[in-house]
């Protein structure tokens, strides 16, 4: 008999995250004003000295505070699954294996991080976090985490998502955070923008801006990100540590390790800690997977730009597809962002990791065939790093290769729904970003 | 709240009698033709539960109890469906409904214009415009959320052919204008949440589009989303006709296929289009000024079709029709749309 799920005892799981900036160096951030390299004082007024202190370690290894690995215990280590039935529907030789996030109160691999966060900002006395986020699986992930460290929470969630999906607007509220759309009039900048584009969508660079502005200008109050930075990234990883655990389990190794990419949290989290494996050898395929309307590592360039639409942040050198792009509200709200992580970044420039991009409905058509043969829902971000996977499995099928493929199963759909609805009446959009008239339009723009 | 109802009672007649229109009555019937309008009028009357205000017998009265304000002549003509919805207007109706084709939503745009919205319960021959519920019960669906106050108004397209040169197997589509149109909100109104409306999603594309056409000369279709790119570049725009644009100033207005072809003579010119909503014709339909040879001239790939995300969601499949069956069929395949700024929609040209 196969086994279908490869568990870790609660004694199992990590008691280290991997920084991967030990063993790759990207280029620094920069201060928007000086556009000299950032200095850890330059983020005091917004983040905690501990977790500024990880964003520019160099240590391979730091350790998760007894109080995060405690909350983590709530739902870690996660299952890893080997997809059987998908396989069967395949007809593939591969074998495929999926690390199911979903477990976790919020459902989503977001509370990794947040968890930690929230617990460095309380050990530092801060009261109040502030965050912005696009699906609501952020936001809900840090409303979650807050609760349990006694911190107020303030969520600017983005204008089309807290319209389109109320479940996790009052999942955030259950949890005691105050949640506001965005653009909103509680900021000068959300103010502004409201003023310029009455009707916008909103866009999670426009709600970093409100939330950032919020926490500058309020004692006690940080402010927390949930994708793209380094610290971000390095909670994530115990992801893939406890992925790592499970395949020697098995005495497996994995071929190809997949993951969908908005920030690039989750699939950096999962394929970090395999990275330097591949740095000395071995031969592994990691593939970021994103959505066709807003391909930032596919279409975007590889250079400095803001990670927000009102040019707040620090620079960091990554692909974009430029801080003022608004991307069109497609359902895997949380891949609307016109950056990604600078690590990951990295490693795509390098060419360690592939990334490709997706159709929504080609993505859907992925879930809903995952749902059918493994019965689990995923989220819409999800399901691109699936998507892959699939692609995956298929070709292997093509190629007669028994290859052991891997994706992150980041989160569950069950507050997506509506979407599968669009989806099974055929009402769903093929997004795309038009990339040589873009190009064509912003040459005719007038130099600033 | 008051729903103006007429039927034209002879449309459909000249459908399956090989006729491709209602125009010539005499000779559909000669020819053993029935008419399509009343049973359509009959099934729709049946569930309708509103306000009704109509006119007598064959027009109205045989199939709904309403108020019945203009008088049906013995045989009917396009002038009493213009005369009963003028006597709509004055009696306050909130929307007009009527049983027809692409000539009788001509003739109730004729009376109303944008005065009220109107809805085309299909029962023509032809129905290029897209005014038309897509059957009986939508109609019904449709006009129940208008009372309800959960539908919205979105512009439509009167789209007519002429039945002389149809006959003759010369086909011939004008856009006769926009008529105000009642759409359910259930997806529609997912796009209008998401983009603010139709009107915030044309002012994207056209200040995207106007961006690209500040350089070199520009073909520019017809209907509202082609004209607010002009808009946009300060330009004046004809609505139903094609203009040309040339390094941002306007060479030709309402040109025609000789005139365009002059104009875009030796230079690399790209064409702008927007299809019909619902009916998908990017090509063929209502520009018929963009011949094949202009289209040829020009070249495929310096097409650019444009559209609101709210009209494709509508539409789920494009068209041509250029009249020249071996270049619709380089048409085949995936086309980008551009649906708002720096948005595009992949939509399929289905030849």
């Amino acid at each position: 008999m196969e086994e279908r799920k490869i568990l870790l005892e609660e004694e199992d799981m990590p008691d280290k995250w991997y920084n991967i900036q030990a063993d790759i160096e990207i280029p620094p951030p920069l201060h928007p004003a000086t556009l000299e390299p950032l200095k850890p004082e330059d983020m005091e007024p917004i983040f905690p000295k501990a977790l500024i202190k990880q964003e520019m370690s160099k240590d391979r290894w730091i350790r998760i505070p007894e109080e995060v690995k405690e909350i983590y215990r709530i739902w870690r280590p996660t299952p890893l699954y080997r997809a059987i039935g998908l396989e069967k529907f395949l007809k593939t030789p591969a074998k495929i294996f999926y690390k199911w996030e979903g477990v976790s109160p919020p459902g989503s691999h977001k509370p990794n991080t947040s968890v930690a966060q929230a617990y460095y900002n309380a050990k530092e006395g801060v009261e109040r976090l502030t965050t912005e986020t696009g699906a609501g699986q952020w936001g809900s992930a840090l409303a979650f985490a807050c609760r349990f460290f006694g911190l107020k929470c303030t969520v600017y969630m983005v204008k089309c998502s807290y319209e389109q999906k109320p479940y996790r607007r009052i999942l955030m509220q259950t949890w005691g955070a105050e949640v506001i759309p965005s653009p909103s009039d509680k900021t000068e900048f959300g103010r502004k923008v409201r003023q310029e584009m009455p009707s916008t969508a909103g866009s999670l660079g426009i709600a970093i801006s409100e939330a950032i502005e919020d926490a500058i200008k309020h004692e006690n109050t940080k402010y927390s990100l949930g994708s793209v930075l380094n610290h971000v990234v390095l909670h994530q990883t115990i992801i893939g540590l406890e992925m790592k655990k499970q395949f020697d389990m098995l005495d497996l190794k994995p071929d190809v390790i997949c993951g969908c990419v908005g920030g690039g949290s989750n699939f950096s989290g999962g394929i970090f800690p395999f990275v330097p494996d591949k740095m000395k050898g071995e031969e592994i395929k990691f593939i970021a997977a994103e959505p066709m309307a807003c391909p930032t590592l596919t279409k975007g360039i590889y250079a400095y730009d803001f990670g927000d639409t009102a040019q707040q942040t620090p620079l960091l050198k990554m692909h974009t597809l430029g801080h003022d792009f608004i991307p069109p509200a497609i359902h895997a709200g949380g891949l609307r962002y016109h950056g990604d992580a600078p690590l990951l970044c990295k490693l795509v420039d390098e060419g360690i990791v592939e990334a490709r991009a997706y159709y929504q409905n080609e993505v859907f058509e992925a879930a809903k065939i995952f749902a059918q043969t493994e019965g689990f829902v995923v989220a819409p971000e999800t399901a691109h790093g699936l998507k892959a996977a699939i692609d995956e499995a298929i070709r292997c099928r093509k190629k007669k290769e028994e290859k052991v493929i891997c994706f992150v199963n980041s989160g569950h759909g069950h507050f997506d729904l509506a979407a599968y609805d669009l989806y099974n009446n055929g009402m769903l959009q093929d997004y795309e970003y038009p990339e040589e008239l873009i190009r064509e339009a912003i040459q005719r723009l007038p130099c600033i | 709240m008051h729903i103006g109802f007429v039927v034209n009672p002879i449309a459909g007649i000249g459908g399956k009698v090989g006729l491709k229109g209602s125009d010539d009555v005499e000779e559909a019937l000669k020819r053993g033709g029935t008419p399509v309008a009343p049973a359509k009028a009959a099934e729709f009357c049946k569930f309708l539960d509103a306000n009704v205000i109509t006119c007598s017998s064959t027009m109205g009265a045989d199939y709904i109890d309403g108020k019945i304000i203009y008088k049906t002549p013995k045989k009917t003509s396009a002038d009493d469906t213009i005369k009963a919805c003028r006597k709509f207007l004055k009696h306050g109706a909130d929307l007009i409904v009527f049983v027809g084709g692409d000539g009788t939503a001509r003739d109730v745009y004729n009376a109303v214009s944008k005065k009220v919205p109107i809805l085309g319960i299909p029962a023509g021959v032809k129905m290029y415009s897209g005014v038309f519920a897509i059957n009986v019960n939508k109609a019904l669906e449709i006009v129940n959320a208008f009372m309800e106050g959960k539908a919205e108004r979105v512009e439509r397209e009167i789209m007519d052919i002429d039945e002389v040169a149809f006959r003759q197997d010369t086909l011939k589509i004008k856009l006769f204008g926009y008529a105000l149109c009642p759409a359910i909100k259930n997806f529609l109104q997912n796009g209008k949440r998401i983009f603010g409306g139709e009107n915030e999603a044309k002012r994207g594309i056209a200040k995207f589009m106007a961006l690209i056409c500040k350089e070199g000369t520009y073909v520019l279709g017809p209907g509202s989303t082609v004209k607010a790119i002009a808009d946009e570049m300060g330009i004046e725009k004809t609505l139903l006709g094609v203009d040309i644009v040339e390094n941002g100033k306007i060479i030709a207005r309402d040109a025609n296929e000789e005139e365009i072809l002059k104009a875009i003579e030796g230079k690399r010119a790209r064409i702008i289009v927007s299809p019909i909503g619902g009916e998908g014709f990017i090509f063929g339909r209502g520009n018929q000024q963009i011949s094949s040879r202009v289209i040829e001239k020009v070249g495929i790939k310096n097409i650019i079709v444009v559209a609101t995300p709210q009209k494709l969601m509508q539409t789920p499949f494009l068209y041509v029709d250029t009249g020249d069956r071996s270049l619709d069929k380089k048409f085949a395949g995936w086309i980008s749309v551009i649906a708002g700024s720096g948005i595009a929609i992949r939509k399929r040209i289905v030849i």
